[in-house]
């Protein structure tokens, strides 16, 4: 009887491992954007990316889908989508290319978060809606009716599946500072984006409630990524700001829109250029500073979330869309490197209940100028970097993701840190 | 054995297809006008660049000799097959390719027995013939000396000698010796004219991948040459150093590839998308479009860049031109390109490429106004709507033979400092202004150096109190006054673009 028990015990014990890991595997998730296949491989980014992230144990994935790159070439390469033929264009024609079409359907993913942008030609090649001119009723339609023709295609092709597919945009706050450096007009600027961003979730709307038996849920996230700072003029430009005064998505959009939830872009709070202008602070303090700016977006964002949002997620609707360390600025600080730091971070995520975190990014983006450079957890060759860490634990943030899928945050904790 | 497309005759080739194509010269501070003739002329017979450049500059060699012998009077007559042996010919011909002095040397080679010619018969077919060639030396004359021309002049003196002058062996003996010594330098100046690599194979650069207008090939191209500030940025770029401001530049000029030696700065920092013979072709990770839609303001708001290395302002033009939103630009001719766009209020037309001004824009509606960027690249401001609009090149014959050379631009050299945006901080707390007069500051940025930085509070010079390569300690005069004031960063003559700060009362 007593041995009945103790395998009675065993086996709750195994399975409340699974199921933390399982929780934590559903939870953090993967980015890849931009970029071309790592050296000695066939296959496109895109695939690459997502079976990357599914071997190291998520089930959660993100990307870019719209008309400025394809997983194959460069940004913006004018040759773009033209071995897919002349049909690529919208999102649905983007989402039915074979690479596009395994995301949603691989059965190992359960979350799928894309950056969705629809496009119209504006005498290059097709690109995504312009926003820096006064939004027209063209730009409107495309957006809702490309939407809303995606949304449909999920439905049909894989309403039946327990899924999560979230149609986010790419953080509104640099969309807000590029418009404000085109034209100068904050007015412009927030009318844009409010229309563009009221468009997007009604079609969601609009398109998920024709099909009210579907399992697979479709959301739509608002994307921000600054809480203290503002946009401001400075020096003849439109740039981020500690000095308290101008404009951001969470203060002069989120009121007047409506989202499924808000997906925060965490730099800010991450980077720490908030608190005191310097990346070399105790990586204790990244937790602190990313608990409070979710409470703040929380506090801020609540009257602006949907009813299938409150349903779903109650007071914890605000996701982590974008969580990154760029290797050559924080590796090396005195005060620690780029693990301690993630630690410190999706610690945070978790003990705020933020529904999904998504770490940018799976690989490397080629180095561009003097930006911060080296955010992968897989380099250009597609080789997980090492990087500074006690001995004993994981050495790269690829193998310390696989140690929290499979035994939880704790087991990277007690690994220590250098 | 193709000609060194990181060499001198690259651009010449250019040059001599420009003139075939579009019937115009390119400025002479770029390529000496009678290369780029002969070339052009050999060319449109059928023949490619390269194979042109080499029949012009075989026949320039056998001229020179040729003429020496045609010009030298009687019993120096033999001396003429020094001209074959001169030690800088062949330099120019096979290690430097340098079309320019190899023309000029040559026709130099003629001068002496022309001259004596002219003094000695004074006939007007003997003037001429002096006029012609001085013409000719003038239309042939390279920008700037090298050493390559010390070794030349030594030469002509030495051969002028020999062959004027009636010599005793000793003079012939010490003067041949002058003349065939310096082919020993070709050992010790192989290596100075070569780079520290072997030389580019001409296969890549033609890889149906770049394009020569905007592909930084390593070798001088006339998109770079252009202008000093583009030319100095290709020198950048080049170097061996200095990773950060090359890819800053490279984002500038909107480059699709930079061809350079494997492993060389950009290994493991670009990808590369092809490799031949110790040099690679690396893909820039960035659009490489011709014409982009950018902002009127922005456009407004632009800044002269001061140097290669003022880095700030570089990056505000990049901030500017490196928009993701590009246009389809059509050449139709070699004269004329089409361009179809869909612009909003606030945009303009920004085309990479340096036309000067013997380019046109029309739309339907009329001529389509434009000005030239930092860079000389082209901005068309067609306003709002769907356009149409063609470009067409109009050069007069006098725009088309003597074009202009870019406006001359004053270049500072060095390093620009630069203050970090809102990087002036109360000196005790770091919090944020307003401050108070009479406060110490802490300036944070790059490019200061110790000693030498000095400190502008608007008009008023400020010496620092402790100054690094990223942070300056300075005190805000006690009589500063209240509201809103500009503060610069001067080094070595060199400033930083000003940064607002708010006073106290």
């Amino acid at each position: 009887m007593r041995q009945i028990a103790r395998l009675g015990a065993l086996f709750a014990l195994a399975a409340s491992l699974l199921t933390a890991q399982r929780e934590l595997g559903r939870r953090i998730g993967v980015y890849q954007w931009s970029g071309v296949v790592p050296l000695g491989f066939e296959t496109d980014l895109l695939t690459l990316a997502r079976e990357k992230t599914t071997a190291l144990g998520s089930r959660v994935f993100r990307f870019y889908l719209g008309a400025r790159f394809d997983y194959r070439l460069p940004e913006l390469a004018p040759s773009r989508f033209v071995a897919d033929g002349p049909e690529a264009r919208t999102l649905v024609a983007v989402a039915k290319l074979p690479r596009y079409r395994a995301v949603f359907a691989d059965p190992l993913l359960e979350t799928v978060i894309v950056s969705a942008y629809p496009a119209l030609e504006y005498g290059g090649a097709y690109d995504d809606v312009d926003l820096l001119r006064p939004i027209g009723e063209r730009e409107l339609r495309a957006e809702r009716e490309q939407i809303a023709d995606l949304v449909r295609y999920w439905c049909l092709e894989f309403g039946d599946l327990p899924k999560t597919f979230i149609l986010a945009n790419n953080e509104t706050d640099e969309k807000l500072m590029e418009i404000l450096n085109h034209s100068d007009s904050p007015e412009l600027a927030i009318e844009n984006l409010v229309a563009w961003a009221s468009a997007r979730q009604e079609a969601v709307e609009q398109a998920r409630a024709e099909f009210p038996d579907a399992r697979l849920r479709v959301l739509n996230a608002f994307e921000i990524s600054i809480v203290n700072l503002r946009i401001a003029r400075l020096r003849e430009t439109w740039r981020k700001s500690a000095r308290g005064e101008g404009y951001s998505a969470l203060q002069d959009i989120l009121p007047r829109i409506r989202c499924d939830l808000i997906s925060y872009s965490a730099y800010e709070s991450t980077s720490g250029p908030y608190a005191g202008g310097s990346a070399d602070r105790d990586p204790s303090e990244t937790y602190e500073r990313l608990r409070r700016d979710l409470e703040i977006i929380r506090r801020r964002g609540s009257s602006s979330i949907s009813a299938r949002g409150r349903e779903l997620f109650d007071s914890e609707f605000v996701m982590i869309g974008e969580l990154g360390f760029a290797r050559d600025r924080f590796e090396y600080l005195p005060t620690g490197g780029v693990l301690p730091r993630f630690h410190a971070a999706l610690s945070a995520a978790v003990d705020a209940a933020c529904p999904y975190t998504v770490i940018w990014q799976a690989f490397d983006a080629p180095r561009s100028g003097s930006k911060a450079s080296g955010f992968g957890l897989y380099d250009r060759r597609s080789r997980a970097p090492r990087l500074r860490a006690s001995g004993g634990g994981c050495e790269s943030l690829a193998e310390c993701l696989e140690l929290v899928f499979s035994s939880g945050l704790d087991a990277w904790h007690e690994a220590g840190f250098e | 054995m193709s000609l060194d497309p990181t060499g001198p005759a690259q651009l010449v080739v250019e040059a001599a297809a420009r003139l075939v194509e579009l019937g115009a010269l390119p400025p002479a501070s770029v390529v000496s006008p009678l290369p780029t003739l002969l070339t052009a002329c050999v060319a449109s017979l059928g023949f490619d660049g390269d194979t042109a450049w080499r029949v012009v500059a075989a026949a320039a060699f056998l001229a020179a000799a040729a003429f020496t012998r045609r010009a030298a009077s009687h019993p120096e007559r033999r001396l003429w097959m020094l001209e074959l042996l001169a030690p800088s010919r062949w330099l120019f011909l096979f290690a430097a390719e340098d079309l320019e002095r190899l023309l000029f040397w040559s026709l130099a080679a003629a001068a002496p027995f022309l001259l004596r010619s002219w003094i000695a018969r004074g006939s007007l077919r003997s003037a001429a013939a002096a006029a012609f060639l001085g013409a000719a030396m003038l239309a042939s004359h390279p920008a700037e000396a090298n050493a390559l021309d010390a070794l030349a002049l030594a030469e002509r003196i030495a051969t002028t000698t020999l062959v004027w002058v009636s010599p005793s062996w000793r003079v012939a003996a010490s003067s041949a010796a002058l003349l065939l010594a310096p082919s020993a330098w070709h050992f010790v100046l192989e290596p100075a004219l070569r780079p520290p690599y072997p030389p580019m194979p001409q296969a890549l650069i033609e890889t149906p991948k770049a394009r020569p207008a905007n592909l930084v090939a390593g070798p001088q191209s006339l998109f770079f040459e252009g202008s000093a500030l583009l030319r100095e940025s290709a020198a950048l770029i080049r170097s061996p150093g200095r990773l950060e401001e090359s890819l800053l530049w490279l984002r500038a000029t909107a480059a699709a590839y930079v061809a350079a030696p494997s492993a060389g700065k950009f290994l493991g920092q670009l990808e590369k998308a092809d490799e031949q013979d110790g040099w690679a072709l690396f893909r820039l990770p960035q659009s490489s479009a011709e014409a982009v839609v950018v902002s009127r303001i922005g456009g407004e708001r632009l800044r002269p860049i001061r140097g290669v290395l003022d880095v700030e302002g570089v990056e505000a033009y990049v901030a500017w031109a490196a928009r993701p939103r590009s246009l389809l630009l059509r050449e139709s001719s070699p004269s004329e390109m089409l361009l179809r766009a869909d612009l909003g209020p606030d945009d303009l037309i920004l085309i990479r490429r340096r036309l000067g001004l013997s380019w046109s824009a029309a739309s339907s509606s009329g001529a389509v106004s434009g000005w030239d960027d930092p860079l000389g690249f082209r901005v068309l401001d067609p306003g709002a709507g769907r356009h149409e609009i063609r470009l067409h090149f109009k050069g007069s014959l006098r725009e088309r033979l003597l074009p202009r050379a870019g406006a001359a631009l004053h270049l500072a050299r060095g390093e620009f400092p630069r203050i970090q945006p809102e990087g002036i901080v109360d000196g005790g707390d770091f919090s944020q202004p307003p401050f108070s007069a009479g406060t110490t500051l802490s300036l944070f940025g790059k490019g200061f150096e110790t000693s030498v930085s000095v400190v502008w509070v608007g008009d008023r010079r400020v010496e620092p109190l402790w100054s690094g390569e990223a942070q300056i300690n300075f005190r805000l005069p006690n009589d500063t006054p209240a509201g809103s004031i500009e503060v610069i960063v001067e080094t070595d003559g060199r400033r930083s673009y000003a940064e607002p700060i708010e006073v106290r009362p």
